[in-house]
């Protein structure tokens, strides 16, 4: 009877560990892109791109007008500014040959093309207004980018025309940031604190309200392969997790200067390793953690 | 005579002496000092109705002042618990929020529903003292003081505590029909009142603002055209041709779901003030950013100067700063505290922060929102915040 009852209890303690381990796991720090020994150092770098057959970080510090490449291990590969064109950089995404980088300075969606060294800036317009893009994303050769003015995400083909519009509908402020992961596009909705996930048709497939207590000011979105929500708190210095049904399950990093700490962080990626990367604008830098 | 339980009898007298002796015969005594005529109104507190003063004082010592055996909020809630609840969801009155009942409601006796202190509008003037009290031209409720009938006192799921949203309080007293009558070959339909009527008054005609958007007065048609939609921020940028270049920036206030971005914080047709803001730049601002506002607000050292002015240090309409400031985390600074950084901590160009390789600011140790330390530094100053850097 003695030994049952013990077995019963080390049961317990057991699940109860495991699920504990569950419930937070450990993210620690991994490396730090910034470039510390060469030139000037970054600034206020606002969006990450990753390239997973060179194995490199494309950084856009926004700050001096240029981009910035690191290898796997997050030492500095070189930066790249062309030739003194670009004006307040915000995002890029990169396919063979081509960089496509958010310009807010000229509002456009730039297209460099890197073997001819031609810069073609385009301002985009739908239905009579101006588009201000934001964030950028690309998957099977089409261009999603997030509009400021509308709060909505647009897919374009090569010649930059739409094809299909990711809108909130009678939302307050629109989107902020969205990611295409596990065939979808998952969209954040900042004064609601809602989640969109979208067919990649643009039909609107569910809403998932988040803990709303949970996080103050969400401003970029993550998506893992299991359907666990990555926030990034920019006022909070934080990152908030939940599962798919926008449940709180924990949060880690805090607000501050040190390693390890967030000043207001603008964007929130995963790595091809399983890393994940956050773009820390105030502090000048990309921090990247991985799950122990 | 010895009763037959002695306990149970003994138990029987202490239960009597301490039940009158906490109530009514507490309250005789109260009474010998405190004159009953205050506590007696049209309408009494319960507690002070059954003389029961010490169901929230203590009549020898206590914690918290007159006396009261709790905080005030908890005081309250002790009996009007099943409020608590819906006291805390939407957008909270401050004063319900902070648990400071009795900064409107009178604990003992009032003459006022509610128990309100005085006449229902005098608590609400109390703490808003910069609104107007008269008009040439007053919105009958505020000239009557039901202040209610618009706002909710507690707490509200509509910005400024409205208990019916803004696009259709007016309608409550105000029909379709009279609306339409008044505003006949108005070019575009009629949402929201009070983009042009102050709903309190004004020294215009119709309680129409004071300040009036030039092309208001001129021509409809100037903005609004053909159209029978919302007017896009292209068409304001056709005039205010200066704020193009603040949307061209990395962050900005560019949102607004495909509308208008400048009606966020503009009313397009007439205002209180040159800026045709929709409400006090704080208020403005407090209705997104109210988180920013509520993790300062208690904070002990707050930086007074700005704390009702956001738009001193952000540049509100865009940036290429974090938190849209009008400079670098140093020259917002300098320019109301230019010495620093010349005789103090060095800061600028050279000084480099070792925790995250950026220049030196003044943001690298003081949050100017607030803090709870002195000089609203990050952390304090007698070692914590400069172990950060300068490791001993």
């Amino acid at each position: 009877m003695k030994k049952l009852l013990f077995t019963a209890m080390l049961l317990l303690v057991i699940s109860g560990a495991s699920r504990q381990a569950m419930a937070a796991p450990l993210w620690q720090w991994e490396a730090t892109l910034q470039q510390k020994q060469v030139g000037t150092p970054m600034s206020l770098p606002s969006a990450l791109h990753i390239d997973p057959v060179l194995g490199r970080y494309y950084v856009v510090d926004s700050g001096n007008n240029r981009i910035l490449t690191f290898d796997r291990a997050g030492e500095f590969h070189r930066g790249f500014d062309a030739a003194d064109q670009l004006r307040v950089p915000f995002d890029l995404v990169r396919e063979a040959g081509v960089l496509w980088i958010v310009e807010k300075g000229k509002n456009s969606l730039t297209k460099i093309d890197l073997e001819a060294k031609k810069i073609y800036p385009k301002t985009l317009s739908a239905d009579g207004k101006l588009l201000y893009p934001d964030r950028l994303e690309i998957e099977k050769n089409i261009l999603y980018t997030l509009d400021k003015a509308s709060g909505s995400v647009f897919a374009l083909d090569k010649n930059l025309n739409i094809s299909s519009r990711f809108s909130c509908g009678k939302c307050d402020l629109g989107f902020v940031d969205f990611k295409i992961r596990n065939g979808s596009l998952w969209a954040l909705e900042q004064g609601s604190k809602k989640i969109y996930r979208f067919a990649m048709n643009g039909s609107l497939q569910e809403t998932i309200q988040l803990d709303r207590s949970s996080v103050d000011f969400p401003r970029s979105i993550e998506v893992d392969d299991i359907g666990f929500f990555y926030i990034l708190d920019r006022h909070q210095g934080s990152i908030a997790v939940f599962d798919g049904r926008g449940g709180f399950r924990y949060s880690f990093l805090e607000p501050g200067q040190a390693r390890g700490q967030l000043y207001y962080p603008i964007e929130l990626k995963f790595d091809p390793w399983g890393r994940l990367c956050v773009v820390d604008e105030g502090n000048g830098r990309v921090q990247i953690f991985s799950h122990k | 005579m010895s009763p037959k339980y002695p306990h149970l009898f003994a138990c029987c007298i202490f239960m009597i002496v301490m039940a009158f002796g906490t109530t009514a015969f507490g309250a005789k005594i109260c009474y010998d000092c405190h004159k009953r005529s205050i506590f007696k109104n049209k309408l009494i507190h319960e507690p002070v109705a059954r003389d029961n003063c010490t169901s929230c004082h203590n009549p020898h010592a206590a914690k918290h002042a007159g006396l009261l055996k709790k905080e005030v909020s908890v005081l309250c809630y002790t009996c009007h618990g099943d409020k608590k609840d819906s006291f805390n969801k939407g957008i909270v009155h401050d004063p319900v929020r902070r648990g400071e009942c009795t900064s409107c409601h009178d604990p003992h006796a009032s003459a006022a529903k509610g128990l309100m202190k005085g006449k229902y509008a005098d608590s609400c003037f109390n703490c808003h003292e910069s609104l107007a009290r008269t008009f040439k031209y007053m919105h009958q409720p505020y000239a009557k003081g039901q202040c209610q009938s618009c706002h909710s006192p507690h707490q509200a799921e509509n910005y400024q505590l409205l208990n019916v949203s803004a696009t259709k309080i007016c309608r409550k007293c105000h029909s379709q029909g009279e609306i339409a009558g008044a505003h006949k070959n108005y070019p575009v339909a009629i949402s929201t009142c009070l983009s042009c009527h102050n709903p309190h008054g004004s020294n215009n005609k119709a309680i129409v603002r004071s300040v009036r958007h030039a092309p208001f007065i001129k021509d409809c048609n100037t903005c609004h055209g053909r159209s029978t939609g919302r007017v896009s921020q292209e068409t304001c940028l056709g005039c205010h041709e200066e704020i193009r270049e603040y949307l061209l920036t990395s962050h900005n206030h560019l949102t607004d779901n495909g509308g208008n971005s400048c009606v966020n914080c503009h009313s397009p047709h007439a205002g209180d003030t040159r800026q045709l803001l929709k409400d006090r730049p704080l208020l403005l601002c407090r209705s997104c950013h109210n988180d920013t506002y509520m993790r300062h607000e208690e904070n002990i050292f707050v930086h007074t100067v700005t704390a009702n002015d956001c738009q001193l240090c952000h540049a509100v309409h865009g940036a290429n700063q974090v938190a849209m400031l009008k400079g670098d985390g140093n020259s917002v600074c300098l320019g109301c505290h230019p010495n620093q950084g010349q005789f103090s901590h060095p800061v600028g160009r050279g000084v480099i922060d070792p925790r995250n390789n950026q220049e030196a600011t003044c943001l690298s140790c003081h949050d100017p929102h607030g803090t709870d330390f002195k000089g609203q530094l990050k952390m304090s100053g007698q070692e914590a915040l400069c172990v950060q850097c300068h490791h001993l």
